[in-house]
């Protein structure tokens, strides 16, 4: 029987890590029946949206899509082999970045079973976590903006927030029973992380240990939330490298307490979040169970209420970072910008008072 | 008939403006009769403070009681006025290095005429520029113990901030009508400014701008002093550096505008302020009023549009912060 396995996205679900080792794991994948094609220059297969959306120059397929379904068509779809497809960008929502769902599923139609696959996380990380994406890209503007945006009109970027319409969308090409919607904490939580949890779910005869283990840097992992917003207001509208990353995190951990975890939400916006999604997400859970009987939702991080938020850092937080700078001894030019410091011999005595 | 002006500070109050205005001039000074002398390598008399306070390099001399000597003999019993500035004689701290003002007056009793000046100024800005200086010679004091001490012994980095005890100690030497208070702020408003005023005494005729001036108008003007207070709570327990200083004015101007004045004090601390030294200025104005009458001293208020401490919000700190990692790796690189 041949599978085609649609795997796409959410954003910030583990999907580059995912894309990484099934690109660098094809020859085993492939041993075991498992392809995962090479298309385009990137690890995920971004350049198939091109039928829908307008896409920068990397990540178009050399001699257009159509040779691709084509060449799927005649190698696998009459096979007994699963075909997995992956990029995130097929799960976007706004107008002019969305994926026609019903030409989607006619490019699939030679194949004997079709599924999509789509992680979940809470609304509440994910704004958090693409916050952060965004601005390795460009600037993400002020982060109460970005509550606000997703509150009002229920899109981060051009992700849904309410899973409903994702699903709905879906469905204008899927049928129910080719939906599988999997939650990102459950995936977060699996003893072999993310990438065995794939593999778990998709029931492709590859065992995770199978796979070579990921190359370093393989995926965009997010700094702390507040080291992040710290380290990226000094060195905006650059993302943030190791040193600023660094920085924030040993001055943050004195302020804050080593370790602290934090978040970037502050006030009532954790609240106003569940309370806008958590009853979509449940609705979802209902519509979902008659197909999936076993499906959750992710879980709300309640525990989130109790973090320090981006009101934390204050007036002593900004503070305290400033003269970590300046007090870092980097290269000989430190002291020469920074003058007589407390180690150095004691100065002549001071002359009376000029003036 | 022989002349001689003493003009003693405070600091802070334009003296060395004054002394390196004075000291370009000595030649056409000396043309009309008014002598500014060379008394060691500085341009103010400062050695002269030598018989009482040991003063260091560049400003001690060998023989202190010896220039006096030469300089009373040289100009008492001639028609010159003779101009002798230091602030260092108004020093309160330590008391066993105070001039003693009865001494000195007594080395002054062959002239025919003595005049000792005093430009006052309002405590909290006095305050603040002494905060200021301090700052530029050895790394800044934590500033709220450094108020909460000049309030309650009314002394600053050995300065008097109770001009009543300033008074009083002139008193131990100088008859009241020669003394002469000038308000700092008074005589910055009037035309010819401090200098004007210091000039009035000497000769009502002579104005400053009869004088060369230098350069630099004002030859010894701090920063902002909010700015000082960012680099100094970055820099200590050391010193704050030029460029923390000066990328510290750029953030408070780009966040407050250019237009705003800008104190350390916050209007909570400029109330004690007042509390604590307008009853005392008062005093001063009543005792002085039969020999200087109209003498006022600058009202203590805080200004309503003024930016201070209290303004200094997270918000400006960050600012401050990726001026600084900005700065330091535009360095580095």
């Amino acid at each position: 029987m041949a599978r085609l396995i649609l795997h796409i996205g959410t954003h910030k679900t583990a999907t580059t890590a995912i894309q990484n080792a099934l690109a660098q794991n094809r020859a085993v994948l492939e041993r075991h029946g498992v392809i995962y094609p090479r298309i385009g220059q990137e690890a995920g297969h971004h350049g198939l949206v091109e039928d829908w959306v307008a896409l920068p120059l990397a990540y178009r397929v050399p001699g257009g899509t159509d040779q691709v379904w084509r060449w799927l068509d005649e190698a696998h779809a009459k096979s007994d082999r699963t075909v997995i497809l992956s990029s995130e960008k097929f799960c976007c929502g706004r107008s002019g970045s969305r994926i026609g769902m019903a030409e989607l599923r006619a490019r699939a139609a030679r194949f004997d079973r079709v599924e999509v696959v789509c992680a979940l996380r809470d609304q509440a990380s994910l704004v958090q976590s693409f916050y952060m994406e965004t601005a390795r890209h460009r600037a993400p503007g002020p982060f109460r903006a970005f509550v606000q945006t997703a509150l009002r009109d229920g899109f981060a970027g051009n992700l849904w927030l309410d899973y409903n319409r994702l699903y709905d969308h879906l469905l204008t090409g899927f049928a129910a029973d080719e939906i599988r919607f999997v939650p990102f904490d459950a995936m977060r939580a699996h003893a072999g992380g993310p990438i065995a949890h794939f593999f778990d779910v998709l029931a492709v005869g590859v065992a995770p240990r199978m796979l070579a283990p990921p190359a370093e840097g393989a995926a965009h992992v997010s700094p702390r939330p507040l080291e992040f917003l710290a380290a990226h207001a000094l060195t905006a509208p650059q993302f943030p490298g190791a040193p600023a990353l660094a920085l924030a995190r040993e001055v943050l951990g004195h302020v804050l307490g080593e370790g602290a975890r934090g978040t970037l939400f502050a006030g009532d916006e954790l609240v106003r979040m569940k309370a806008r999604f958590a009853p979509l997400n449940a609705r979802l859970a209902a519509r979902l169970r008659p197909h999936d009987p076993g499906f959750g939702m992710p879980g709300w991080p309640d525990d989130w209420a109790g973090l320090p938020g981006r009101d934390a850092l204050d007036q002593e937080a900004w503070t305290a970072l400033a003269r970590a700078m300046f007090h870092t001894p980097e290269n000989a030019s430190s002291r020469a910008l920074n003058g007589p410091q407390p180690d150095d011999p004691a100065p002549a005595p001071a002359a009376p008072l000029q003036g | 008939m022989a002349r001689l002006i003493l003009h003693v500070g405070t600091h802070k109050t334009g003296t060395t403006t004054i002394q390196d205005t004075l000291f370009h001039n000595r030649a056409q000074l000396s043309r009309r009769g008014v002598i500014y002398p060379r008394i060691g390598l500085s341009r103010g008399q400062h050695g002269l403070v030598c018989v009482w306070n040991q003063l260091p390099f560049p400003f001690a001399i060998e023989d202190p009681a010896a220039a006096w000597d030469r300089l009373v003999r040289r100009w008492a019993g001639t028609d010159a006025t003779v101009f002798v500035s230091s602030e260092e004689f108004s020093r309160a701290l330590p008391e066993n290095r105070r001039v003693d003002m009865a001494e000195l007056r007594a080395r002054l009793r062959p002239f025919d005429e003595v005049r000792l000046v005093c430009t006052l100024r309002r405590q909290p800005d006095f305050l603040q520029s002494i905060y200021q200086q301090i700052s530029r010679d050895r790394p800044g004091p934590p500033l709220e113990p450094f108020l909460t001490q000049a309030r309650k012994s009314a002394v600053a980095s050995g300065l008097w901030l109770d001009y009543r005890h300033l008074y009083q100690h002139f008193l131990c030497g100088f008859a009241p009508e020669e003394i002469v208070l000038i308000s700092y702020e008074g005589a910055k408003r009037a035309p010819g400014g401090v200098l004007g005023a210091c000039l009035a005494v000497i000769d009502p005729a002579l104005a400053p701008e009869e004088l060369e001036a230098l350069d630099r108008g004002d030859s010894n003007v701090s920063p902002n002093p909010l700015a000082q207070f960012m680099a100094n709570t970055l820099a200590a327990p050391g010193s704050a550096s030029d460029w923390a200083i000066g990328i510290a004015e750029d953030i408070l101007r780009e966040h407050f505008g250019t237009d705003r004045p800008m104190t350390l004090f916050t209007t909570a601390e400029m109330r004690a302020f007042r509390a604590r030294f307008g009853p005392a200025n008062r005093a001063l104005e009543k005792a002085v009023a039969p020999y200087q009458p109209g003498f006022a001293l600058e009202r203590i208020s805080p200004a309503r549009e003024a930016v201070s401490r209290q303004d200094i919000t997270a918000a400006v700190w960050r600012r401050y912060a990726r001026a600084i990692w900005r700065a330091r790796h535009a360095a580095v690189a």
